[in-house]
């Protein structure tokens, strides 16, 4: 009997540890071990951290060559100064990996299709498209020809340094969402790195609606979708202005169209009517145009917001470079930022780069195709997908001429059998790694230019400013060399002509040094005017670009305050251009007093997208009605083929141009409709859409969030009261927005800078650093940025300090 | 006077174990001072629940007031609002349930031998 009693009861304890260490399923999601997540001392109770709970430590570590202290200021940002670059881009991968582990996990899984093997079954099809593309065979291929270069030895200490200190982590001291997910960090690599450079080019230029254009192409013939889709904004202010007046500019389609009429409609997938935000601003005034007669140079590139943030601050100082800026958790160096000398920042390119091509096979099986009349065999690489909980998923990849083949499994359907030419899957053919860290030594623009001629992909605008007063811009990056209408269209892929001619010559990239009118700028508009000798198409912003360089031609005597106050311009011009013409068109007799209400707000609005601002809800709601109406022709395609929405602007000069342009016309009624019949239908809609217990203010209507970068919503900041639009200087929109707000001004004797990001420097959610700056950002303000030549400098805002030695 | 020895003795011993065990070290450390305690199960299972609930939820609190329920507020929010104090007292209470069935096992291997 006491046999029996402790043996029950030995099972009872064993029974109900094992139960409370394994996941609990609930539903869809997942629960972590009770015991193993609850215990206060290695569960998520160990995650808590305080301000005083950072204590200074002595760290040891044989890859170093020197000392290397590390002084962190009141907001976490760690100031490194080391006796080498090397040492410093250790302890640059330490702290990535300190502050950021999960971030660089995640990033990383995503890109090389690696999610599975966390998450299950769900994350399947992601996967399954990074493995098609190549992602981690492009990596592959990196490595091997970063290799060549002396500057893999910086990358591999930056991933050691990483990898030092995921290597003393124990269970207890994973980040939160480790535990959460019950998985565990694996050791960083140089590949990962790689990874990570290609997930910021999946984001940034992977663009492509090569498909849609084709049934555009087909379905309306050349005439309407040249006036549906055009290439050239007559009103559209490029980032190198010309001397020469805009001009209509005809394209060719006629090649393209012939080989659209063979093809039939791709059903899949569809496009929404808005582009993800991806955008960003850049600018420089000279030291002519400014108050205390420095070069002043802001940035905010636009993004994704996550928390943690994409960006981690850091400042660098060794005897080579004194550098402060935000760094990518995942590669060494600063990205944007600023030196004692230069400053850079970047605005993403809108080329095409990614092209599909149409194979002409030869066998069943789709193992032999035609080029140039010849018979070519595919290539093969297998990838295997992990699948946690499940058997693995081994998929063989063809390769062509061209790249790769989405196979029959294609989550991306109508892909399937189309081989893939994207520059970011091109092995690197110069020290691409380089460009950052000679920006980061740079003394003048001479050293701006030769370190952005090693910059590779994605391309970006490289806004460029110094002490000596001078600012300049390039488009850089590895940029197609296209016949006009190349890759705007799915390509018959059994001639090599139809490929690319090569690259546009580094030396003839767009660029300007020291234009007359005292600026430089860019927001993802097009990058030259159509006189620019080279074809190029894509994605290009069509509003912000205009108001940033009406609004910098008439300011003088720039200040620091004046640029903080444009990053918060919430101006729109697209609300400029068709709100008064919109406008003109209702009645106000015809109107009940709740319709009045509503028109007077309109009246008055500033066209400014304020948080309170009802106006701004309304403009938005009454165009996108009346967009809708117009484009009917086009939305209703989509039940049978996968299409394209039209621009904005093209809608406002239709608008402008003829009230009784064909589009007008509703689909399916018997009368005639034009552009002021569907202006006042639309508003009654419009007004229809507000019932009067909503609140109506902009950023009701328009809900904005920072999203955790795993979607785990306790982690995630809802309903943020920012102003903002997607078409504004100010352009935040749902989940997208400014990522990074900087603002230098080059002084000769002491370089100033302010920024800040929605987010903070620590990833966890339980440290007090994990959403420092997400007050100041959203109230248009900025931190001044800690910039020094000495540690000494920095006794003030010092709260503790690592100090590295070799040992 | 032995019954709060216990209780000390169950908490001190947890604290040190933990840092060489998982989690579950906290069921060995009652089964010894139980073991020794022999009284009844009663007593036992309760010497066992308010040792480990105090050592976690003790800790979970200290924990959750220097870290000014910054993670805590996030992590209850997780799981359908629950506040910090829910929370600490939640996780008082799954250590206290290990706690109380270890000192019953404790009890048990006592009698046995």
């Amino acid at each position: 009997m006491k046999y029996l009693k402790f043996s029950f009861l030995l099972a009872l304890l064993v029974g109900a540890c094992y139960a409370l260490s394994i996941p609990i399923p609930a539903g869809d999601a997942t629960l972590p071990p009770v015991g193993k997540f609850f215990n206060p001392f290695s569960g998520f109770w160990n995650n808590t951290e305080s301000s005083s709970s950072k204590k200074s430590l002595v760290i040891d570590a044989k890859e170093l060559s020197g000392e290397v202290e590390v002084v962190f200021d009141d907001r976490d940002v760690p100031h490194i100064f080391a006796d080498n670059i090397k040492d410093a881009v250790f302890v640059q991968g330490y702290l990535h990996a300190r502050d950021r582990l999960f971030q660089m996990d995640v990033a990383v899984r995503a890109a090389s299709g690696r999610l599975s093997e966390i998450l299950g079954e769900s994350t399947v099809n992601l996967d399954r498209i990074r493995r098609q593309m190549g992602i981690e065979y492009a990596s592959e291929k990196a490595i091997d020809a970063w290799s060549e270069y002396p500057n893999i030895k910086n990358l591999s200490n930056y991933s050691s340094g990483a990898n030092y200190f995921i290597s003393q982590l124990s269970p207890a001291d994973y980040p939160v969402e480790f535990k959460l997910l019950g998985h565990e960090p694996g050791a960083w690599s140089n590949l990962k790195s790689s990874l990570f450079q290609k997930n910021m080019a999946i984001m940034l230029c992977a663009g492509h609606s090569d498909i849609q254009s084709t049934n555009l192409l087909k379905y309306f013939g050349k005439e309407t979708y040249a006036e549906l889709y055009p290439e050239w904004n007559p009103k559209q202010s490029p980032i190198i202005p010309s001397t020469k007046k805009w001009e209509q500019v005809a394209s060719n389609l006629s090649e393209a169209e012939e080989l659209a009429k063979s093809l039939s409609y791709y059903q899949e997938p569809p496009i929404p009517k808005h582009v993800p935000g991806i955008g960003s601003n850049n600018w420089a005034v000279a030291a002519s145009k400014t108050k205390n007669g420095n070069a002043i140079l802001a940035n905010d590139p636009h993004l994704k917001l996550t928390l943690p943030s994409i960006w981690y601050e850091v400042h660098i100082n060794t005897p080579e470079m004194n550098v402060y800026g935000v760094s990518l958790p995942g590669i060494p160096g600063v990205v944007i930022g600023f030196n004692d000398n230069i400053a850079w920042g970047v605005t993403n390119v809108g080329h095409d780069v990614l092209d599909w091509y149409k194979m002409k096979w030869l066998d069943d099986a789709q193992t032999k195709y035609e080029l140039d009349g010849r018979t070519k065999e595919v290539e093969y690489r297998v990838e295997t997908i992990k699948v946690k909980g499940g058997p693995d998923i081994v998929d063989s990849i063809k390769y062509t001429h061209w790249g790769p083949v989405m196979p029959d499994n294609s989550p991306w359907k109508n892909y399937q059998g189309l081989a893939m030419r994207w520059v970011a899957l091109d092995s690197p053919d110069r020290d691409e790694l380089n460009s950052f860290m000679d920006l980061a030594k740079g003394k003048n623009h001479k050293d701006y230019t030769d370190a952005l001629s090693n910059y590779i992909a994605p391309a970006q605008n490289f806004v460029f400013a110094s002490v000596e007063g001078d600012v300049a811009i390039k488009v850089n990056g590895k940029l197609p060399l296209k016949s006009d209408q190349n890759g705007r269209f799915i390509k018959d892929g059994s001639k090599t002509t139809n490929g690319w001619k090569g690259f546009i010559p580094r030396d003839e990239l767009p660029s300007d040094h020291m234009p007359e009118r005292g600026f430089v700028s860019s927001a993802n508009q097009h990058s030259t005017s159509p006189d620019y000798p080279y074809y190029y198409n894509g994605g290009f912003e069509n509003y912000r670009g205009r108001i940033i360089n009406d609004l910098l031609d008439e300011m003088e005597d720039i200040t620091v305050e004046d640029m903080m106050e444009l990053h918060q311009n919430s101006v729109s011009y697209k609300a400029k251009d068709a709100l008064p013409n919109m406008l003109s068109k209702i009645d106000p007799s015809s109107l009940t007093g709740e319709q009045k209400e509503i028109l007077e707000k309109l009246t008055n609005w500033n066209h400014s997208y304020d948080v309170e601002s009802h106006a701004a809800s309304y403009f938005d709601d009454w165009y996108e009605e009346f967009y809708d109406l117009t484009f009917d022709e086009v939305s209703s395609l989509k039940d049978s083929m996968s299409v394209k929405m039209p621009r904005d602007w093209v809608l406002v000069k239709k608008l402008e141009d003829d009230i009784s342009d064909k589009f007008f016309d509703i689909l399916g009624t018997s009368e005639v409709e034009n552009a002021d019949d569907l202006i006042k239908l639309a508003f009654t809609k419009m007004t229809e859409n507000f019932s009067e217990k909503d609140d109506h203010k902009w950023t009701s209507y328009n809900k904005r969030r920072i999203e955790h970068i795993a979607s785990i919503p306790s982690f995630s900041v809802n309903d943020v009261q920012a102003p903002g639009h997607g078409d504004v200087i100010n352009a935040y929109n749902t989940v997208w927005g400014p990522s990074w707000r900087m603002i230098v001004e080059l002084d000769k004797d002491k370089v100033n800078a302010y920024g800040v990001f929605p987010g903070g420097q620590s990833g966890n959610p339980g440290s007090p650093f994990y959403k420092t700056g997400i007050d100041n950002w959203t109230n248009g303000k900025y931190f001044k940025l800690n910039f020094v030549k000495a540690k000494e400098e920095l006794d003030e805002v010092k709260t503790y300090s690592l100090n590295f030695k070799k040992g | 006077m032995k019954i709060v020895g216990s209780i000390i003795a169950i908490m001190i011993l947890g604290y040190i174990i933990q840092f060489v065990t998982p989690w579950w070290g906290i069921a060995l450390a009652t089964m010894i001072v139980t073991f020794m305690l022999n009284k009844n199960y009663w007593i036992s299972f309760i010497v066992g629940f308010f040792a480990v609930f105090l050592l976690w939820g003790g800790f979970a609190m200290l924990k959750d007031l220097s870290n000014d329920s910054i993670l805590s507020a996030q992590v209850g929010d997780l799981l359908q609002g629950l506040p910090s104090f829910a929370l600490i007292a939640l996780t008082g209470v799954v250590g206290g349930l290990v706690g109380g069935l270890s000192g019953l096992v404790g009890q048990s291997a006592r009698e046995m031998l």
